[in-house]
Formats: C-alpha cells, sequence, structure tokens
C-alpha cells in the first residue's frame, strides 16, 4: 500500500496527546499482564492469556509509533480513525479479560482472578485515556459502549433463551469475542468475516439473530441489512449493528432500514446478552403468537367443515317440487343452515336457521339443532310441534344461553300446502305464480332454545303451481354497504320481483350477486343463506 | 367469497360507533346503548350490563335510544338479563326502539320476555309505579 504522508502540526499534536494520555495506562496493562501470565493457574488459561498478551503488546506498539496521517478527509478523519483503531484491541482484552474473570471464578483459579481484577481496572482506564485524548464525536452511542460493565464473573441477572446467532464481522479478534461471548450464554454460533459471507449464511441455513458489523470488506453490514430486508423470508429475522465508528448517523440509517438494535465497540457483555435475549424472546413470542393464530385458523376451518357438512347434498326428487339452497359462510362461521328432507306421503321439509353467536360454538350448535330437528320430524309431527319438542330439548340445559331462529314448513305436494311454523326467524317471501311479493306473516313465537314451556303454532298456505317459497337468513337484509346502509327487505323484494320467474337455483345466485354488489368489497360479518321452493303441481 | 388470509381484526366502522352510558336511578339501572350493536361489540355489551346486574338493582332499563342495528349476540345478553332477572325477581324494561329495533323483537318473539315501553319517562314511570 502507498501512503502520502503529508507532516501537519495537527497530527503531530494528535500524536503527542495520545502517547501522553494513552501511554501510561498502556503500559501498566502490559505490567497487569505480565502479572497474569504470572500467576501460578495461568496455564489453565494459556490461550485467552496469550490473547490478552496480544491484544497489550499491540495497544502499547501503537501508542508508541502513533502517527496519525491526514488524507482529504482532513484531521476529523485522521482523529476518528486514530480513535477506532486504538479502540480495536481493546476489543480483544475487555472480552478476553472478562471471559477469563468468569472461567476463573467457575473453576476456582482465584490466583487468576486476583490478577485479572486490575487489569480490567487498566482496560477501564485506558478506555477512558483514550477517550480524553481523542474525544468522541457520537456521544450518545459511547456513552453506552463504554459503560462499565460489573457482571463479568457474577450472577447473570436475567437469564434468556438460546439461539443461533451469526456473527459478521472482518476483525478476526472481534469474531472470536463474539464467538466466545455467546457461545458461554449458550448460543449456537456461526461467525463470517464479510459481507457476502453472511449473505451466503442466511440463505442457506436458519439463524434466530444477526450480528452485522457496520464497515466490512466487499459489501458493508447495511447493504447486508437492506437485501435481507428485501427479501420475505429474512425480513422478520432480526438484526443487530456493530459498530465501532463513532457515527450516530449510520446506526439510525440501520435501524430506520429495520435492524433491531444495534451494538458498539468494544463490546458490553450486559448489553450483548441483553439485546441478544431481547431479539430471542421477541421471535419466540411472535412464534407463540403465530402458532396461536394457525391453531384459530384450524378451527375455523373445522367449524366450516361442520358447517358444510350438515347442508343436505341435493333436494328431495319430486316431480312436483324444484328447490335449491345456498350458504355463503362468513369468515368466522355465523351459524347458518338449512335443510330439506322427504317425509311420510311424499311430503318434503324444509328449514332454515340462524344460531346465536359464531365460531365454533354456533358450528357445533347448528349441527345439533339439524340432527335434533331431522329426528323429531319424522315422527309425523306438525312444523309447531317439531318447534316445542326442540324447544324444550334446547332449553332444557343451556348454560350458554344460546339460541337459534328457526323457520321449519312441510310442503304436501298432493294436497297443495305448505305448513309452516316460525321460531323467531325472518318472514320468508311467498312469489305467487302471478308475481308480486309477499311477506309470509310470521307467527311471532319466540326463538327456539330460549325458556322452555314456550308455545309454537302452525300457519297454512296455499300452494298453486307456479308459487315460490324464499327463505333467508338476516345475512341477506343485514347486509351494509361502505355507507352502512342495510340491504334491506325492500331491495330484497326488488331483487326477487325480477327474478320471481327464474328457477329456484338461479333465483338464489341472483339475491347472493345482488348482495355482494351491494356490499361493495366490505366484508360479511355474518353467513348468507337463501332456499328457494316452486311449487310446479301435477303430482 | 371473500375470504382474506390471516385473522381480520373487527371492523372499524363497527367498533368505532356503538356507545353504551350506564346510570343509577335510586336502585334502578339504566344502560342506554347506541349505534350499531354488531357482533364485534357484543362482549362489551355483555361485559356492562352483567356489571350492572352484579350490583342487584331493583330493575334494570335499557335505551335503545338511536340503536339502529342489534345482532343476535346482543339479543342473547337481554335475554341472559331477563333471566336473571326472573329469578332475581325484577324484570328488564326497553324503551326508545327506533321501528327496525321493534321489527326484530317482534319477529323472534322475544317482545313476550321483556316490559316494552315507547319512552324513558313512561319506562321510569312504569318502574317506579310498579
Amino acid at each position: 500500500m502507498i501512503t502520502h504522508q503529508i507532516h501537519d502540526p495537527r497530527t503531530t499534536a494528535l500524536a503527542e496527546r495520545v502517547r501522553a494520555e494513552v501511554g501510561p495506562t498502556a503500559d501498566a496493562i502490559l505490567a497487569a499482564v505480565a502479572a497474569l501470565a504470572a500467576a501460578p493457574s495461568a496455564g489453565a488459561l494459556a490461550e485467552e492469556i496469550h490473547q490478552i498478551n496480544v491484544a497489550a503488546h499491540l495497544l502499547a506498539e501503537m501508542v508508541r509509533t502513533c502517527r496519525p496521517e491526514l488524507d482529504e478527509g482532513g484531521i476529523e478523519a485522521a482523529h476518528s480513525r486514530l480513535r477506532h483503531d486504538l479502540r480495536t484491541p481493546l476489543v480483544a482484552l475487555k472480552g478476553y479479560g472478562e471471559l477469563s474473570l468468569e472461567v476463573a471464578a467457575d473453576e476456582g483459579l482465584d490466583d487468576v482472578s486476583a490478577a485479572l481484577g486490575p487489569l480490567l481496572e487498566r482496560v477501564a482506564e485506558v478506555m477512558v485515556a483514550i477517550e480524553r485524548a481523542l474525544p468522541a464525536t457520537s456521544q450518545a452511542m459511547d456513552a453506552e459502549g463504554d459503560g462499565e460493565d460489573d457482571c463479568g464473573g457474577g450472577p447473570r441477572p436475567v437469564s434468556y433463551p438460546a439461539g443461533r446467532v451469526l456473527v459478521a464481522d472482518d476483525s478476526q479478534a472481534n469474531r472470536d469475542v463474539l464467538v466466545q461471548y455467546l457461545s458461554r450464554e449458550g448460543h449456537e454460533v456461526v461467525a463470517v468475516g464479510d459481507g457476502l459471507a453472511a449473505i451466503e449464511a442466511v440463505f442457506e441455513r436458519p439463524f434466530d439473530v444477526v450480528l452485522l458489523d457496520m464497515i466490512m470488506p466487499g459489501m458493508n453490514g447495511d447493504e447486508v441489512l437492506k437485501a435481507m430486508k428485501a427479501d420475505s423470508r429474512l425480513r422478520s429475522l432480526p438484526v443487530i449493528m456493530i459498530s465501532a465508528l463513532d457515527a450516530l448517523d449510520s446506526i439510525v440509517r440501520c435501524i430506520e432500514a429495520g435492524a433491531e438494535d444495534y451494538l458498539a465497540k468494544p463490546f458490553n457483555r450486559v448489553l450483548l446478552r441483553a439485546r441478544i435475549g431481547a431479539c430471542l424472546e421477541k421471535k419466540r413470542l411472535r412464534e407463540i403468537e403465530l402458532s396461536y393464530l394457525q391453531a384459530v385458523e384450524n378451527e375455523l376451518t373445522l367449524a366450516r367443515e361442520v358447517q358444510q357438512s350438515i347442508l343436505p347434498k341435493a333436494f328431495p326428487n319430486r316431480h312436483a317440487l324444484a328447490g335449491h339452497g345456498l350458504m355463503d359462510p362468513a369468515r368466522e362461521i355465523g351459524g347458518d343452515f338449512y335443510d330439506f328432507f322427504a317425509l311420510e306421503g311424499g311430503r318434503v321439509g324444509i328449514a332454515v336457521g340462524d344460531v346465536s353467536g359464531k365460531g365454533v360454538p354456533a358450528a357445533v350448535y347448528m349441527a345439533m339443532v339439524r340432527t335434533q330437528l331431522r329426528a323429531t320430524a319424522q315422527f309425523g309431527l306438525s312444523p309447531a310441534d317439531c318447534l316445542s319438542r326442540l324447544n324444550e330439548h334446547l332449553s332444557a340445559d343451556n348454560p350458554r344461553c344460546m339460541f337459534v331462529s328457526l323457520f321449519y314448513g312441510i310442503i304436501d305436494c298432493a294436497a297443495g300446502t305448505f305448513t309452516y311454523a316460525n321460531g323467531g326467524h325472518n318472514p320468508p317471501a311467498f312469489l305467487p305464480a302471478g308475481g308480486g311479493v309477499e311477506w309470509i306473516k310470521g307467527t311471532n313465537d319466540l326463538l327456539v332454545g330460549v325458556m322452555p314451556g314456550m308455545s309454537y303454532h302452525d300457519a297454512r298456505l296455499t300452494l298453486a303451481p307456479g308459487d315460490s317459497l324464499f327463505i333467508y337468513t338476516d345475512g341477506v337484509v343485514e347486509a351494509i354497504d361502505p355507507a352502512e346502509a342495510e340491504f334491506g327487505k325492500q331491495r330484497l323484494a326488488e331483487v326477487l320481483a325480477a327474478t320471481a320467474e327464474a328457477p329456484p337455483a338461479i333465483l338464489c345466485d341472483g339475491v347472493l350477486a345482488a348482495v355482494r354488489a351491494f356490499e361493495a368489497g366490505r366484508p360479511h360479518s355474518d353467513d348468507l343463506t337463501c332456499v328457494a321452493v316452486r311449487f310446479l303441481g301435477g303430482a | 367469497m371473500q375470504q382474506q388470509p390471516g385473522l381480520t381484526a373487527p371492523s372499524t366502522q363497527d367498533s368505532a360507533i356503538m356507545q353504551i352510558a350506564v346510570a343509577r336511578q335510586e336502585d334502578i339501572a339504566i344502560v342506554t346503548v347506541s349505534g350499531r350493536l354488531s357482533s364485534a361489540m357484543a362482549d362489551q355489551f355483555q361485559d356492562r350490563l352483567m356489571a350492572e346486574l352484579d350490583d342487584n338493582p331493583k330493575a334494570l332499563v335499557v335505551d335503545f335510544a338511536d340503536l339502529r342495528f342489534i345482532t343476535s349476540s346482543g339479543l342473547r345478553t337481554l335475554i341472559v338479563a331477563a333471566k336473571r332477572g326472573s329469578s332475581e325477581g325484577y324484570r328488564v324494561h326497553l324503551c326508545g326502539m327506533a321501528q327496525a329495533i321493534h321489527e326484530v323483537f317482534e319477529v323472534s318473539g322475544l317482545l313476550r320476555i321483556f316490559v316494552v315501553h315507547s319512552s324513558l319517562d313512561e319506562a321510569m314511570a312504569a318502574v317506579n309505579g310498579g
């Protein structure tokens, strides 16, 4: 590398300040390291002490030969660079120092612990000395980065879950420290030395959190971050930025780009542990939330299946009758159902119901109502008697106070009659062959299942060939448009009048289409059920 | 079908609109509900109403002033209140029903288990007189 050195009195002053402020403490560190190496049990931590020794010599050498260079960045850049360079060996000094203290405490190496105490004090002092000689341009970051960490060998105040951590940092010393730290915390750690390797790693295998150094060769941390946030699979993977720069600006940019948090070098163990822990905890909670949502979704699917499975597959085959039903479920089951079944004497039972409430309870109650109605209907009872019996059964043991609005009628094809009872359901429409729409007067009997002892009443319509019945649930008339207007009976009557001649299936589809068009995309909160039956006569 | 992936939050229109106010006149609990009593709001309505009943009122008056819509879950809450009332010795009085709400009560046959008055004054007079 060729550097064009420019001599400047300001760089000379800077170098002198560093030597004066930092020099004595750097030498004191060398002495403390020598004392550490001389401890009787030092052999147990030979590798760590070696790293500490290398870093201590590097620091002392850097201070001794300190010769800042000026380039186009001017004196400020030189100041920053020098500050960065001097702090680099501190990562290893502080990291290996604290790690050794922890190991020494765990293994009862009191002599090593005793020697590490003064060393770590000197390291703290040298950080202050560097601060005095080369004050940070960004104070917020440094105040935190240099925060005193007093729990290196002590009890851990909070325990965090362990996870899979990717460390991307171009400095071997930083990687080593982080790998040591994090492995000791129980994390599974993978370390890479540049941005491209980080990208490869995150695409290759799953991680729970990524530590990204801001400045790396080839691809910087912020670029890796952007690439990750642009990928849907990696977007939710938390990223913590590592920065030795005194530039809060770039950290802010990364946080804005989606980084979870940042860490300043040299690493503060408490902050590192807390931030990794917070990321893992957040991820764990998110996973719990997702699995809960999945469970709710599964329940809804189940409820929808129950609801669909109880609907009749086809209308009973009668020459004198044509019929069709449809039920369009809301996202959260609304408890609608309809039923057609053959009865003795060529008669056909037709029922439409709407259970109170939503979701699984509504679906289960609906299935019970349908089954009981079918069973009761086979005894040859009139619709009112069926509803009475059903009401007794349902209201006898009903702690949740559920109920069903239920319209049940029997078409006697031979007699040309429709006998019905209405347990609190919307009045169906009668569409006479000659045209027009009439509401089938209700008997105003109570919803079924509310309280025992209620009476239900039969009413009868005479059917002429070509007459139709249209039975529906409130999902039709209570549908609302974006302006909160209700679809209402008037609009329903208009749609029915316009399509009265069409086959039952077309009639039902026409009403559904009209309601959905009216809603204009507004999500519907209730099931929608339509049943149309046409009496053809000539039985 | 307009089903969407993931769960949808209750619509803001619904949640923004229902309002409940609770008042006491001596031992009579008066609950005023307005707007749309939709499924999304039914739990809130139930909680407020039941909290009032836990205070052992002499009577419960529910004023439907400006209520535009009531879902089956809302009816259910009123039925629960009526059942509690019948075992604890009071009736549930309803008043201020708009035509559409009155029709819901009529169609569902619920008029026979509640006492219905045209106005709050009338309801209070009836409760105090009886």
